[in-house]
């Protein structure tokens, strides 16, 4: 069977999806795939493989709002249909939140993400100052802090390439985090076009930031 | 309650064990009854059991009833819960275990006895039945249950047989005494209830003073009967299994085909706690396989069974189930195949150019010592299976054999290096030099261990040293560079052995190796028999003795109240044909070797 589309899905990994490892992430979206009974394409061979493609791999302990997966399929399927199918098979917490259908030679979302952007909650109070010195030692840069409560939100960017695991325990470090609760999220992941971030899934439209704002600057302080 | 996991989620290794959430968990908010399903190993095993899968749907299927799993934690997540006092929970809900109305233990080998105790007291409770009161009721079922005696302290009941009618049975019990008198009411009551259903024992209301038989009391039944499931093709097969996430030992659906088995191999405790063979009709399992692979996205499908090329309507099956096919990387598998042509040309059917393994289990060297244990099976057999797997392309055989057996000599050692030697002769003659000089052959040893309610219940387990002994007979006779040999575990066959014969006396041993440390006792990397060994001696008992303690045939045994429907006087008559080397016939053959276990509307159920 000839491959005949790629279809991008946008997907969350939210509550305990966290503590799952990329394979089993990626073992999971095959049996969701299978059991929403998608046309999905398959390698040659004797042990043929679905063409399932995620996102680079996210930290086990790290959950996300944006997460992506290539599937490669053998039929057309309208991307709003395939959507609702596999939510439909996936078990919580693992939610597709929009798809696409792609150019089957559209670069992969490994070669193409180049940007990351993270959200760390910690259930303290932390000053502005020494948030902006942690980021700092670790080449991150500040994108929002957000205080509620005794609770303080850090949205913060890197390239896809750092070693968040490393990152983290820095940012505990300098801000004497390691006995604090905290939870750490990807909120966001970007293809550059022509020097614009630009979401994934959204990769022939003008990139938007998380508010819905079209996003034409990098917000990326050059020092990758 | 879930947020108590999450702070050590983090330092432990994979906490995907910890999470649940999978496809198709069922998550109960009102239930008047729950039941929270433990297996004594890590999840990864313990997922992959298919009694657990099938008890899980069979009770959350029912409005008022809550099914819920728990697994053994790895040591890093049992140190992190000893040292934040975090209760042992159930996937589903979170809520600790201690709080359920049943835990339902799962025995599977004896190795997991330690993580049982562990379970119990990491769930907060007492490890003695005797010291706890009011719910839960700590019960226990699988095949180890069919010598309670070591664990008998630890638990309230013992579940005896085939679990799907009767759980429901014992839970509806459960909410009796729950709505008459409360959850913290005298259990008394309670468990005298539960021992007038058939198949539980509970070991409180059986005396023991050093001695066997047990004496029953309080009006518990003299003998407690193995429940028996009658039109198995009827009985429920899991439509909607868990999925999980991890990958674990058997990662695909499974359909069991077939319970029991037919050969009445001498060493198999198997082959005799499951009689009589029943088996599913092809349809059956073919429409099963749908609905399975329907609601769990797999590619994969097992077809279970003891013997599974025994199974009458094997061939109408296995194209049931391969017709399924939907993807190309659909795969069937067969596993505990004969050591035959036909078995090899099954296995063929299913494997397409897929030709990855090929296992056969001839298990003894000699035609001699098959007649003994009652193999069924001769050294032309198996010389022609494995010359038919080689001829049809596989390039590589895996063989399983056991050391120790009784009457083992010398010879029957030497002689599973001179069978694999023919194996690879044969080849070179059928494939040519170059060919066969690309096969290889594993060959996978390990030590008979006696097992109560086998004919070899009263048989010796041989030494450490013999065991040595024999490995390096064996080492020495097979240097061929295409033949891999692999050993079991010498020294924790030892404990295994024990503890499958042993009776309350080994109760303090097993706390002992439990406050010693021994957890995960199945798993090499764990096993310590110092640890044991001192646990046995700070308890009174020998542990090497006790597990080459030879039983006389006129020695009450510590299961003697357990009756697993085929009588003891087969038993032993089937021992004493051992030794005289005769064979008994297979169940199938027509003629009947009068074990006992049909009776009452139990028979075989054999589709042609």
């Amino acid at each position: 069977m000839a491959d005949i589309m790629k279809l991008r899905l946008k997907f969350a990994e939210a509550g305990d999806m966290r503590w799952l490892s990329h394979l089993e992430i990626t073992r999971a979206w095959r049996r969701i795939v299978s059991r929403a009974g998608l046309p999905v394409a398959y390698s040659e061979g004797f042990s043929p493989h679905p063409k399932i493609a995620l996102s680079p791999a996210l930290a086990v302990g790290v959950g996300s709002e944006a997460e992506y997966a290539d599937i490669v399929l053998s039929d057309h399927v309208p991307a709003g249909e395939a959507l609702d199918r596999v939510n439909f098979c996936a078990p919580m917490g693992l939610r597709a939140v929009a798809a696409r259908a792609m150019d089957l030679r559209a670069p992969t979302l490994g070669s193409s993400i180049k940007i990351v952007d993270y959200r760390l909650v910690v259930a303290r109070e932390l000053p502005e100052a020494d948030i902006a010195t942690a980021l700092n030692s670790i080449s991150a840069s500040l994108l929002r802090v957000e205080h509620g409560g005794k609770r303080t939100a850090v949205i913060f960017r890197l390239p896809v390439e750092a070693k968040l695991n490393t990152l983290i325990l820095s940012i505990e470090e300098s801000l004497e985090l390691q006995s604090t609760l905290r939870t750490i999220d990807r909120v966001a992941q970007w293809v550059l076009v022509d020097d614009s971030l630009v979401d994934p899934i959204d990769l022939d439209r003008p990139g938007m930031d998380e508010n819905g704002k079209a996003q034409r600057d990098i917000n990326f302080d050059g020092r990758i | 309650m879930k947020d108590d996991l999450q702070p050590l989620l983090p330092k432990v290794r994979r906490p995907g064990r910890y999470i649940g959430g999978e496809l198709n968990q069922v998550v109960k908010k009102e239930a008047g009854v729950r039941i929270a399903l433990a297996f004594p190993d890590v999840y990864e095993v313990g997922m992959s059991n298919l009694g657990l899968q099938i008890l899980y749907e069979v009770i959350n299927d029912l409005p008022d009833f809550g099914c819920e799993r728990v697994f053994a934690p790895w040591p890093d997540m049992e140190a992190q819960m000893r040292q934040t006092r975090t209760p042992l929970t159930a996937l589903e809900s979170a809520r600790p275990i201690s709080e359920f109305d049943l835990i339902g233990f799962s025995l599977q080998y004896e190795l997991t006895f330690t993580n049982v105790l562990n379970m119990i007291e990491l769930a907060g409770l007492p490890l003695l039945a005797a010291e706890r009161a009011g719910l839960p009721i700590v019960i226990a079922g699988g095949p180890c249950a069919f010598n309670p005696e070591p664990m008998a302290l630890f638990f309230d009941a013992v579940f005896i047989g085939e679990a799907e009618e009767a759980i429901v049975e014992i839970m509806e019990s459960v909410r009796e005494f729950k709505e008459e008198h409360g959850r913290n009411a005298d259990r008394n009551k309670l468990l005298a209830a539960l021992s007038r259903i058939d198949g539980v024992y509970v070991p409180g209301l059986y005396s023991w003073t050093g001695g066997y038989p047990l004496v029953s009391q309080d009006g518990a039944p003299a003998t407690v009967k193995r429940r028996v499931i009658t039109d198995f093709d009827k009985a429920p097969i899991p439509k909607r299994p868990l999925v999980p996430f991890l990958e674990t030992v058997h990662d695909r659906c499974v359909i069991e085909i077939m319970r029991g088995c037919t050969r009445g191999c001498r060493f198999c405790q198997a082959g005799v706690i499951y009689r009589p063979a029943r088996e599913r009709a092809a349809a059956t399992i073919g429409a099963a396989a749908k609905t399975q692979i329907k609601n769990t996205g797999y590619e994969e499908i097992s077809l279970a069974s003891l013997s599974a090329t025994d199974h009458s309507e094997i061939t109408a099956a296995l194209q049931e189930v391969r017709e399924i096919g939907f993807s190309p990387a659909w795969r069937v598998s067969l596993p505990s195949m004969r050591t035959d042509k036909f078995s090899v040309e099954i296995a063929e059917k299913i494997a397409g150019a897929r030709k990855t393994g090929l296992t056969f289990a001839p298990e003894a060297g000699t035609d001699r010592l098959r007649r003994v244990i009652n193999k069924g099976l001769t050294e032309e057999d198996a010389l022609n299976a494995a010359k038919k797997a080689f001829s049809s392309g596989w390039t590589r055989i895996k063989l399983y054999f056991m050391i120790g057996l009784p009457t083992e000599t010398d010879e029957d050692v030497s002689a599973i290096a001179l069978l694999i030697n023919k194996i690879l002769e044969a080849a070179r003659l059928d494939l040519g030099a170059k060919a066969a000089k690309r096969l290889k052959i594993a060959v996978s040893v390990s030590s008979f261990v006696p097992k109560a309610h086998s004919p070899f219940q009263w048989a010796t387990m041989i030494t450490p040293k013999e065991i040595a002994g024999r490995q390096a007979l064996l080492r020495g006779d097979l240097r061929s560079r295409q033949v891999e040999l692999k050993w079991h575990e010498a020294a924790s066959s030892q404990v295994e052995a024990a503890l499958a014969r042993g009776g309350r006396e080994m109760a303090p041993v097993i706390a002992k190796a439990y406050e010693l440390g021994a957890r995960f006792d199945g798993w090499s990397d764990h096993f310590s028999f110092e640890t044991w060994r001192r646990a046995g001696v700070e308890a009174g008992i020998d542990i090497d003795q006790a597990a080459k303690r030879k039983i006389e045939p006129d020695d009450a045994l510590p299961w003697d109240h357990i009756d697993c429907g085929v009588t003891k006087a087969w038993l032993a008559k089937e021992y004493e044909r051992s030794l005289d080397e005769i064979e008994t016939v297979d169940c199938r053959s027509g003629s009947c070797s009068q074990c006992g276990v049909c009776k009452d509307g139990i028979k075989m159920e054999i589709r042609s």
